[in-house]
């Protein structure tokens, strides 16, 4: 479990990036999406333990997560945008890094790079972006750790591997992990996702689960703009409209509807609305 | 999925748990770092035997002070310039504060890395080739004690020490720097180590000239001269003493800080 107690952070040159991040997360895998600049990157930073709040904590799993434990440390892993990895190919980094992480499976390695097309030999520095972000998930899916972090892991990726990864980060998830994935591509991945973390301006604004969201909120397709919605999204020819939840209706959230509407001039009653 | 909150309450948080330290991570951490610290470590093996060599065969050459004393000065410098290994060709930082291991097995990694390998690496050879060089050739080399400097005095000391604050602080900006850190490490080594060397170069002409003023004095036999000289040279080995102390404080302090870089773990 991830626990966010009241964190803010301001870079050394005064840019405040998280501002009272309260929020709690059980296992699944969950959308971060914001704004650039919102703080998502420095959020995910805190998570892991590379950034140290000035105020507040993040504790995961009962433990901080700036403690200086190796146990702990090894239970969490962030893969960022145009990471580097050392090594000639991610087979020989796997050969020094694995050690650290004895949950890793080799199996899940091969399948992955398979599933990706490549072997694992290929020269890290020779491949494109997009063969470079394959290589690197498939190393990471593989890891088996506790809580993973991913920034905009579906970024230069292809058609054909978006959907690749899709398959392998179902196939990768255990029931007990967290996975965290920072996107501004949500339909990639949208019907995994179990919850999602809304940032705006270095604010959370929401932090919950699909459950907390259909209890509260009703997502309905009409051909029109429905003025007593709380939210209208345009999408194509019809539009999907926001209510506050009956609790009778079924629906389906819509991360990237919810995000706009968390996001337009009614964000303050979706905030209400989700805070009841 | 459980979306519950917790009974678990903040009071409950493992904050302060207890990290045994690991030899068994150190030597991961050795593993980790292998493929380039092999690399330079036989890089470095090879270039100090070459220069071992031309030791040993540079006997009545005419070249043998200028070349031998250049490349002393290289190896020296490979020295200061070690930690750049650890930028592994890009910036790995992210993936090293990551690594499963607690800021000590990290920060001892990097001490018996570049305290104890490289420095056996760089004057291993060189060191050997001194104790065999009067054995061979029956006299002493020129620059015997360049790098056998088991029988040091403090001026010599200085020197060492000035390489040192090159290193831990190449070490420090290869580990703290944000950006350009090639850049940083180089250029922040090179001013410190020319201004330790510098004040440590004064002394040591200063040393020279009252040698030699000593020596006059001695040859006037004017005993109120000799007891100034002798006053002199005194008062110049306290500055001698400060300095060294000075080098060593900073030395620890850039160890200090080259620790919190890494324990703070802040990217």
């Amino acid at each position: 479990m991830i626990e966010l107690n009241n964190i803010s952070f301001t870079y050394p040159n005064g840019r405040k990036a998280l501002s009272g991040i309260n929020g709690r997360l059980e296992s699944g895998m969950y959308l971060l999406a914001g704004e650039n600049g919102a703080g998502k990157t420095t959020l995910l930073h805190a998570i892991a333990g590379l950034a140290r709040p000035q105020d507040g904590s993040c504790v995961v799993n009962g433990v901080k997560s700036t403690t200086d434990n190796p146990d702990e440390m090894g239970h969490i892993f962030l893969l960022e945008e145009n990471m580097y990895l050392p090594g000639k190919s991610i087979r020989d980094f796997a050969a020094i890094h694995t050690p650290f992480y004895p949950e890793f499976s080799e199996e899940l390695f091969t399948k992955n790079l398979q599933a990706f097309g490549q072997s694992g030999l290929e020269p890290l520095r020779s491949l494109s972006l997009g063969n470079l972000k394959k290589a690197h998930l498939a190393y990471v899916l593989a890891l088996g750790v506790d809580l993973l972090l991913l920034d905009e892991p579906t970024n230069a990726l292809d058609i054909e591997g978006r959907e690749i990864f899709r398959k392998i980060l179902s196939r990768s998830m255990r029931p007990d992990s967290t996975v965290i994935i920072s996107t501004h591509n949500v339909s990639d991945l949208e019907k995994l996702f179990d919850g999602a973390l809304m940032m705006k301006g270095s604010r959370l604004l929401f932090a919950g689960t699909d459950e907390d969201v259909t209890s509260r909120l009703a997502f309905e397709y009409a051909s029109d703009r429905d003025d007593e919605a709380l939210y209208s999204d345009p999408q194509g020819t019809r539009y999907l409209n926001i209510y506050p939840s009956s609790g009778d209706e079924e629906t389906r959230v819509d991360w990237k509807a919810l995000y706009m509407a968390l996001h337009s001039d009614n964000s303050q009653k979706i905030i209400d609305q989700l805070g009841k | 999925m459980d979306t519950t909150i917790s009974a678990k309450s903040a009071n409950e948080t493992r904050s302060g748990l207890v990290t045994k330290f690991s030899w068994r991570r150190m030597v991961m951490l050795y593993r980790f770092n292998a493929p380039w610290i092999k690399r330079q470590t036989l890089i470095y093996l090879i270039f100090s035997l070459g220069v071992s060599l031309l030791f040993l065969f540079s006997h009545r050459q005419s070249w043998q002070l200028g070349v031998y004393t250049m490349l002393g000065l290289v190896l020296a410098f490979m020295y200061v310039f070690s930690p750049l290994v650890f930028l592994k060709g890009g910036d790995a930082r992210m993936v090293e504060r990551m690594l499963p291991a607690s800021a000590l097995e990290k920060f001892l990694f990097y001490v018996s890395y570049l305290f104890v390998v490289i420095p056996l690496a760089c004057f291993m050879f060189p060191w050997i080739a001194e104790k065999i060089y009067p054995v061979v050739f029956d006299t002493q080399h020129p620059l015997a004690g360049m790098f056998d400097i088991s029988g040091a005095d403090i001026y010599q000391n200085n020197q060492i020490l000035a390489f040192v604050t090159g290193m831990v602080t190449c070490l420090y900006c290869v580990l703290h720097a944000r950006s350009g850190r090639y850049i940083k490490a180089i250029a922040y080594s090179v001013m410190v180590y020319i201004g330790s060397s510098v004040i440590s170069a004064i002394y040591t002409t200063k040393e020279a000239f009252m040698a030699g003023y000593e020596a006059g004095a001695k040859y006037v036999d004017n005993d109120e001269i000799t007891q100034r000289v002798t006053e002199s040279i005194s008062g110049h080995q306290t500055y001698a003493t400060v300095w060294l102390i000075i080098m060593i404080t900073y030395i620890l302090l850039m160890m200090g800080l080259s620790y919190r870089s890494i324990s703070q773990r802040n990217f």
